[in-house]
């Protein structure tokens, strides 16, 4: 196998990414769902802009972070998570509390205020419900909070897909896609729980971009 | 809002609206609904070149940069899937697709900028694996270097569009070495951040 002649062959089809290249899909994705993030009230307002502020994309990070752990610590604590999600989930809830730890220290450099966890169980459901995600009340089963916690972790990863394109700063940008690229190894981990080891279930996309 | 990447479609709204339609023809969100309408009505194919030429040639040089790693990825994947069985192989085959998925985006990418995609060598230099552990070595190792690639590229490319679909390459790759990481029997996610030195 030391040589070996490699031909490319025909894309997949029009893509989102190719649209929003092009404008159909304009310049920034979903400015409304990160500015939610940073501030429920100012989603309005910066649905009109064209582009959200480093500090803005920091803080949409910072929040979503807090959600993650919310959730994690909420689906541990949950009596019919199994011993192996329950394993993933702890580990998980581990590096969620890292991505934050991170940020913060991001935050500092960058003058950003830290954002503090949701209070209660009602406060993480009016923001999950604002993303269009399931309320954290709303589940039944083992599979019920997976499908949740896949949820979460999508958001997480359209949050950031949307932040990258507004941060400026270096240092942030490369934390930011190395927490990105540990969401996405997540919920590839936690679909496989659910659905199987299935390739095409666990890893169904090649442009990991989760929810925007 | 909805994602790709959920297996089933309890989730796709207005995002697979917008891809399937190319408009935002329904969504729960009003004010999402008003932002995709106006920006519809914006940039219509335009070309995402920069408007600084520096940053142009720096784009172009980064994006090619990239382009050859997953040209050398899916050489990587083609030569080595022979010798993968069950579920290695066809995780395989499912991530070879979404690389060449990458490699048409990224030269996409390198025209929108004003260049010239780079084409694939003919031959790669893979080593000699033998056996199903090899391949998944070599696999896993090359994937690791497209996420410091793509990691070294990330800053320095235009703010905007280029990175969020950069970055979304990169999780993607980040995804299989997860699963390459599993099948060679080691922890699949041993780090918070991915930084492709794991």
């Amino acid at each position: 196998m030391t040589t070996l002649p490699v031909r490319p062959r025909s894309g997949p089809g029009l893509t989102r990414r190719q649209l929003l290249r092009t404008g159909i899909a304009g310049a920034v994705p979903a400015i409304p769902a990160i500015a939610a993030l940073a501030d429920p009230t100012a989603a309005t307002a910066a649905a009109k802009a064209k582009m959200p502020t480093q500090g803005q994309a920091l803080t949409a990070a910072l929040r979503v972070e807090q959600l993650a752990v919310f959730a994690y610590q909420r689906a541990i604590a949950h009596p019919q998570l199994g011993s192996e999600a329950r394993g993933l989930a702890t580990a998980f809830l581990a590096q969620e509390q890292a991505h934050l730890a991170a940020l913060a220290a991001q935050a500092a450099v960058a003058g950003v205020g830290l954002v503090p966890p949701p209070v209660d169980v009602p406060a993480a459901d009016k923001e999950l419900a604002t993303l269009h995600v399931r309320s954290l009340s709303d589940v039944h089963s083992e599979k019920d909070q997976l499908k949740l916690l896949i949820a979460v972790e999508e958001l997480c990863e359209g949050t950031y897909y949307v932040a990258l394109g507004a941060m400026s700063n270096a240092a942030l940008l490369t934390t930011s896609a190395e927490i990105w690229a540990n969401e996405a190894q997540h919920a590839t981990a936690l679909r496989s729980l659910v659905y199987g080891d299935d390739p095409k279930k666990t890893v169904p996309s090649g442009f990991a971009e989760g929810r925007h | 809002m909805a994602s790709d990447e959920t297996p089933n479609d309890e989730h796709r709204s207005r995002r697979a609206l917008l891809r399937t339609a190319g408009v935002a023809a329904a969504g729960s969100s009003a004010i999402a609904l008003t932002a995709c309408a106006s920006s519809a009505k914006g940039p219509h194919k335009k070309k995402r070149t920069p408007s600084d030429p520096v940053q142009a040639a720096t784009d172009i040089a980064l994006l090619n940069g990239a382009l050859d790693v997953e040209h050398t990825a899916i050489a990587a994947y083609i030569a080595g899937i022979p010798l993968l069985t069950g579920h290695n192989r066809d995780a395989a085959k499912q991530f070879v697709t979404q690389d060449y998925g990458h490699a048409a985006e990224l030269s996409l990418m390198v025209r929108q900028a004003g260049g010239t995609a780079h084409d694939p060598s003919p031959s790669y230099a893979l080593g000699n694996p033998s056996s199903e552990g090899d391949v998944l070595a070599l696999l896993q190792r090359i994937e690791s270097l497209q996420i410091a690639t793509y990691l070294q590229v990330l800053p320095r490319l235009q703010p905007g569009v280029f990175r969020s679909i950069v970055g979304a390459i990169l999780a993607n790759e980040a995804q299989h070495v997860s699963v390459l990481r599993a099948a060679r029997g080691m922890p699949a996610i041993p780090a918070a951040l991915v930084t492709g030195k794991e």
